[in-house]
């Protein structure tokens, strides 16, 4: 019953008028986002997230969580219509959802995936709110033992999962890790790494670094060569899916809610893993593999639930925890941060208005998403008509705004500079940047733990071995690294990434 | 020989050893009361371990380099272009403004990178700088610096 009484209180703070307005720019932004090939939620929340320092905290949060889940729908519609995902997590539907749009079924391919999100959404509030007191309850017993180990378990799944190979994956994560202890130490206050600049006292700012390696990277990466800009011209018709597509569609809609969910709970999974395995699940159940990648509606309904609801699943550890999962949630960990509130267990306890109603507005925003964007999916086609070379200049000043205007200090633009040709070189040589952001997040989090575990040990680390949750967390997370030497890792990982094509 | 993974491996190793020096200089402490320098100078420690084990498997692999399949050539000025337009509004903004700049930035951009004609360029750049000064500084009182308008 206290559940339900926390839910109703937060959705008396999620519908008031104020935060009604935030959650609806919030998913709108988020929409346009997801639609816009280039610029992802992590870049996008960095811009946002100077413009919500005026901004309430629960206000500030409602907008930045709408943004993630938002890109989630808007990201369907372009993979559909123009076979071009506008964020990772939409690749997948863009093997079956494009075949759909060229046989003239483009509406119940849009339409399975906005009522497929939105089932996922609804089932994902839900669990989230079961699950996140659960959690946070459980978590009080975590000491500095079992919080690093349980980021080394984040960091082992996030490297393994990275493209490409594992050692260059740790290396970049190491240099996420180091990159975290720019700045005073936490401890001593002593100063690191600073070479008398001033504007690394308080370290390596995540906005700059975020903005540098996903906004200015891809754009740099965009105009190094001439820019190709095809829109597939189809007649969307018909968008509610008929019996038949429902019938085909809640097996895959269920299952992917499930998978999206819970592997959006794992640090490390984000929302683009669950939507590879929902749809290699799918194939695999489905009558007619063969004919997946030609246009079957599974292959849609299927990816697109597990990627809403692992936006829900991303949340549970980090409002719980204080644990972000990807560059995402560690943007928005770093807002409630910001405005001076400690995620973690004690968040639903001391903010219960935060937290019920940043979850209550999961919900709100989710019924906003469906209202609003099968009527207006002519204008995201239409933005995507917009020729590249006024978005390209649009996103770079975005990116000089969104980095300066968190401080007002120019020096933070010059590293969000550095970043986006940081990020250019690793796209190039095929680093995934993913690890390092998250690396940066939770190297200052993994010091203090490390650090603080050592002292209450008087320097053993057995400590780590001897708490049986911490044990668990780091001989899960040592396994998942060393893994590849005892098993066919490629074959596995690659049927991860790849989802069957 | 894997030529771009040996010089990869080059750089992490040049990056762990200038990291394990630049952290030896700070106080590692005791392991029952690690100081600032014990925690960064573990990850180059590690970071040099790696990238040993990446030169290793460089040296060794038989692999050929890989070949772009792309044929199309990199526009190596446009990159330029934007790093350099970047640094500049970025260090003139205080005295030149969010306007001037704005409008600077937005027309060299369109004019640079992909060519388009002058009237479209200024066009372009006018209308964003006008829109994003009454976004930014109007409406969300984000405080970008006025320079010379002073308004």
């Amino acid at each position: 019953m206290d559940i339900i009484k926390d839910l109703l209180f937060g959705f008396s703070v999620a519908t008031t008028p104020v935060n009604l307005l935030y959650c609806f720019a919030g998913v709108l932004v988020g929409t346009l986002v997801g639609v816009l090939p280039g610029v992802g939620p992590p870049a996008a929340l960095s811009l946002l997230l100077p413009v919500t320092f005026h901004v309430p905290p629960v206000s500030a949060v409602i907008l930045l969580a709408g943004i993630m889940y938002g890109a989630m729908y808007g990201g369907s519609t372009t993979s559909i219509l123009v076979n071009i995902p506008g964020e990772a997590a939409s690749v997948v539907t863009c093997l079956d959802g494009y075949q759909m749009a060229r046989k003239g079924r483009a509406g119940p391919a849009l339409g399975i995936s906005a009522f497929g999100s939105f089932i996922a959404g609804t089932v994902s509030v839900v669990l989230l709110i079961l699950l996140a007191p659960t959690l946070a309850k459980f978590a009080l017993r975590f000491g500095p033992p079992e919080y690093f180990s349980l980021m080394v378990l984040g960091l082992s799944i996030l490297v393994y999962l990275a493209r490409g190979s594992i050692i260059n994956a740790l290396l970049i994560v190491c240099l996420g890790l180091l990159l975290g202890t720019v700045g005073l130490d936490p401890m001593s206050g002593s100063p690191r790494f600073i070479y008398k600049i001033t504007t690394l006292m308080d370290g390596i700012g995540l906005v700059q670094v975020v903005i540098g390696l996903f906004g200015i990277s891809e754009v740099l990466l965009n105009v190094e060569t001439t820019f190709k800009q095809e829109i597939f011209e189809t007649k969307i018709k018909g968008l509610l899916p008929n019996r038949e597509d429902w019938k085909r569609s809640i097996g895959p809609i269920g299952r992917g809610t499930i998978i999206g969910f819970f592997l959006g709970i794992v640090p490390g999974m984000s929302v683009v893993i669950p939507t590879f395995v929902s749809y290699v699940l799918e194939k695999k159940l489905s009558k007619y593999p063969e004919k997946f990648g030609t246009g079957v509606i599974e292959g849609v309904a299927g990816p697109e639930s597990a990627n809403n609801a692992a936006s829900g699943g991303t949340l549970v550890p980090m409002l719980s925890l204080g644990i972000p999962t990807g560059a995402a949630t560690a943007l928005l960990l770093g807002a409630l941060m910001i405005h001076g509130l400690r995620p973690g267990p004690l968040l639903i306890k001391d903010s219960p208005e935060v937290f019920w109603g940043v979850v209550a507005s999961l919900y709100v925003g989710n019924v906003m998403l469906l209202v609003l964007n099968l009527p207006l999916i002519g204008l995201w086609v239409k933005i995507l008509k917009v020729p590249y070379h006024y978005l390209f200049s649009l996103i770079v000043l975005f990116c000089i705004i969104g980095s300066y205007v968190t401080n007002n200090n120019p020096y933070d633009v010059v590293i969000m500079g550095l970043f986006g040709l940081i990020g250019y070189a690793m796209k190039k040589l095929n680093y995934e940047a993913a690890p390092l952001v998250l690396a940066l997040v939770l190297g200052p989090m993994m010091e203090n733990a490390l650090r603080r575990s050592l002292v209450l040990s008087e320097g053993s680390i057995g400590v780590f071995f001897t708490r049986p949750i911490s044990a668990f967390f780091l001989i899960a997370g040592l396994l998942i690294l060393f893994s590849p030497l005892f098993l066919k890792k490629r074959r596995l990982r690659e049927d991860l990434r790849s989802g069957g094509e | 020989m894997a030529w771009v993974k040996v010089y990869c491996s080059l750089f992490w190793l040049l990056f762990s050893v200038l990291t394990c020096l630049q952290a030896s200089r700070l106080d590692m402490g005791e392991t029952s009361a690690p100081g600032p320098g014990f925690y960064p100078l573990t990850i180059g420690v590690v970071m040099g371990i790696l990238s040993l084990i990446v030169f290793c498997q460089a040296i060794q692999s038989k692999k050929p380099a890989e070949k772009t399949t792309s044929t199309e050539r990199i526009r190596w000025w446009n990159i330029v272009v934007i790093l350099a337009a970047v640094t500049l509004y970025t260090l003139s903004i205080g005295k030149i403004g969010f306007l001037i700049n704005t409008f600077l930035l937005i027309t060299l951009l369109l004019k640079v990178v992909q060519p388009q004609s002058w009237k479209t360029s200024i066009l372009g750049g006018l209308i964003t700088a006008v829109a994003s000064e009454l976004v930014f500084n109007v409406i969300l009182r984000a405080q970008i610096p006025t320079g010379l308008l002073g308004f």
